[in-house]
């Protein structure tokens, strides 16, 4: 009997410290780093007005801030069989006030995984009027409920030259319902105990303006939150040269 | 015999068992860091984003208390004739209506005083953002020699030999030091619970209402469509509907082209920054009870809303620095300089700015002098 209530003491001794001693696999997970680019260098945020950049219709331009919603970042077995966590993140890139840490997507089910998606924007079940977490960054991105409620896709403002050699301010503000685009791209990675992996989302930010659709600034991109028309430009854009990734 | 080495056995191994697992670097309490107050919880209408508390300081009902009385208490100014609520008075929501405030010995300010409202939901103060903390915010005008005038030294001094204060401090904090820290943590509680909730525009939030129904007055309606669209494009800073409500933090200075580039030079963000990019850019103000808080803009030069509303609408002046949202439609801009409003677009902005008036924050008698 006294050699059984040994026995239990001494193991609530030796299990109450285990946690300190144990080495714990991490579960599967990747990290999805945000990158900004501009003809594959690193995209420049001016807070003056140097114009940077040339498009093709000649524009000479800047971005002085840039924020958007990425949502839903989807992995998919081979199978169709897919995870997610219903997630959002909300990157801004500005002077002041940059915002553009890493989304880690964790507790990857084991398995093969061949192909991610996500959404630019936030998922249409959640871009309504007050839908996500009342947060200052959330507030901010609110698409007005004139507009249609919900939230901005994207916000990016900058200068640009206009045909009058005038300093002349554009706003590529895109949202609404429905404007959102879902982007799939291949993928390599085997989730298993431990397994990490990196992949970067890259913005190809000339692909704005010097895409699928020209754009000239000249245009009226001033205001084009009323503008389907000129908002699905961007859309189109958007779906096929804006966006790459890369697997580390 | 048997059953008290047993006994003794179970203490020793719970003994050990307890002093093996203590190595966690637990923080040491002292009596100084206690506070024995209660810590105000749910803080904030449930509409708002959520109130952060500060892990130095957070909110107690008698912290708050004592940061009343002393934003009330012209004890804190050189010659006791100044307290914080000479340049923030409640009726004006807690800003004066002066262009520039006066200070002891008459005087004068250089920069309209900001209002005091909803500041627990901001991370910048000051004009300029000189400050990222509230607590240190609250303190710099005690210390500031056009204003309150008054050296740390002494400020402590005369609290401490004040015939109820050292009481309350120990009430607050759980110490008998009266400290500028100390000062500055219950005058930034207090000033955290000055929040306005109530406005015509809280209703519509909380009520989730569609704007085309919800306001009756056509004015005020057609005053909100201005503001929250492209219009008037007064959203994009001013934030959606509920950070209209709290103010914007995400792109919190602006330049609204008030100034050309001379005028500027060495103004706003540039003092903290250094940056000539950042000269002429201030901390965009909350609009709420707008109706009380002029004169208007950080060197007072408005009067009135109208006078605000026709600036934006004639009065903008371009410089480097002015954000690009004022640069979108050239031809307005160099035609009206600006937004080129109507006679019935500028009545209908004021009217919808009136709508953020929150009568019940300026009458609140716990924001008021407990004197």
């Amino acid at each position: 009997m006294r050699i059984l209530f040994l026995s239990i003491i001494f193991s609530v001794f030796l299990f109450s410290c285990e946690e300190e001693e144990q080495t714990v696999l991490e579960n599967a997970q990747i990290s999805f780093q945000f990158k900004h680019y501009y003809k594959s260098q690193v995209l420049e945020i001016r807070a003056d007005n140097n114009l940077i950049y040339t498009t093709e219709t000649q524009n000479n331009w800047n971005v002085k801030s840039l924020k958007y919603y990425v949502s839903k970042i989807i992995v998919y077995k081979e199978s169709g069989e897919s995870y997610d966590v219903n997630m959002y993140k909300f990157i801004n890139l500005s002077e002041t006030n940059a915002i553009i840490s890493d989304y880690i997507l964790k507790d990857i089910p084991d398995g093969r995984y061949t192909k991610i998606s996500f959404i630019f924007g936030i998922d249409s079940a959640r871009n309504l009027s007050f839908a996500l977490e009342n947060n200052t960054e959330n507030n901010s991105m609110e698409w007005p409920s004139q507009l249609g409620g919900g939230y901005h896709i994207m916000m990016m403002d900058g200068v640009f030259l206009n045909n009058q050699n005038q300093l002349s301010g554009y706003g590529i503000h895109l949202g609404k319902q429905g404007n959102q685009v879902k982007l799939e791209f291949p993928i390599e990675y085997t989730a298993k105990a431990g397994a990490k992996a990196i992949i970067q989302l890259n913005m190809n930010v000339d692909q704005w303006l010097d895409g699928l659709n020209k754009i000239n600034l000249n245009d009226g991109y001033g205001y084009i939150m009323e503008n389907d028309a000129k908002q699905l430009l961007f859309k189109q854009n958007a779906t096929s040269s804006v966006f790459s990734i890369i697997q580390q | 015999m048997k059953r008290f080495s047993t006994i003794l056995f179970i203490f020793f191994a719970f003994f050990t068992f307890l002093v093996a697992c203590d190595d966690d670097d637990k923080p040491v309490i002292t009596n100084k860091d206690v506070i024995p107050d209660t810590v105000i919880t749910n803080f904030g209408p449930s509409h708002f984003s959520a109130f952060e508390q500060p892990d130095n300081n957070p909110l107690t009902k008698r912290g708050v208390e004592l940061g009343r009385m002393l934003f009330y208490d012209p004890v804190l100014s050189s010659d006791s004739t100044i307290s914080c609520a000479s340049c923030h008075n409640p009726s004006y929501s807690f800003t004066d209506n002066k262009k520039y405030s006066v200070g002891v010995n008459g005087a004068v300010g250089n920069i309209q005083a900001m209002a005091i409202v909803n500041l627990a939901w901001q991370q910048k103060f000051f004009w300029n953002g000189r400050s990222s903390s509230l607590e240190i915010q609250a303190i710099e005008p005690v210390l500031n020699p056009i204003e309150m005038h008054e050296t740390p030294a002494n400020v402590v001094k005369k609290l401490k030999e004040h015939a109820k204060y050292p009481k309350y401090f120990r009430s607050a904090f759980g110490t008998d030091e009266i400290t500028m820290e100390h000062i500055a943590r219950a005058l930034a509680q207090f000033e955290r619970t000055i929040v306005s909730q109530n406005s015509k525009l809280d209703e519509l939030v909380i009520l989730n209402a569609s704007p085309a129904s919800f306001f009756t007055d056509p004015l005020e309606f057609e005053g909100f469509n201005i503001f929250m669209t492209e219009r008037g494009e007064c959203f994009h800073c001013h934030g959606g509907v509920r950070t209209l409500l709290t103010n914007s933090q995400v792109d919190v200075f602006r330049n609204n082209g008030l100034m050309n580039d001379g005028e500027q030079t060495g103004k706003g963000l540039y003092e903290v920054t250094g940056l000539t990019t950042d000269a002429g850019k201030f901390k965009v103000p909350i609009l709420r009870n707008a109706e009380f808080s002029g004169p208007y803009m950080h060197d007072g030069r408005f009067n009135t809303l109208e006078e605000v509303v026709e600036f934006y609408s004639t009065g903008i002046k371009e410089n480097n620095n002015i954000d690009p949202i004022f640069l979108k439609n050239l031809d307005r801009l160099e035609q009206f300089g600006g937004l080129g409003l109507s006679t019935r677009e500028k009545q209908a902005l004021v009217a919808f700015l009136k709508t953020l008036t929150d009568t019940t924050f300026i009458n609140n008698k716990s924001f008021r002098s407990p004197f």
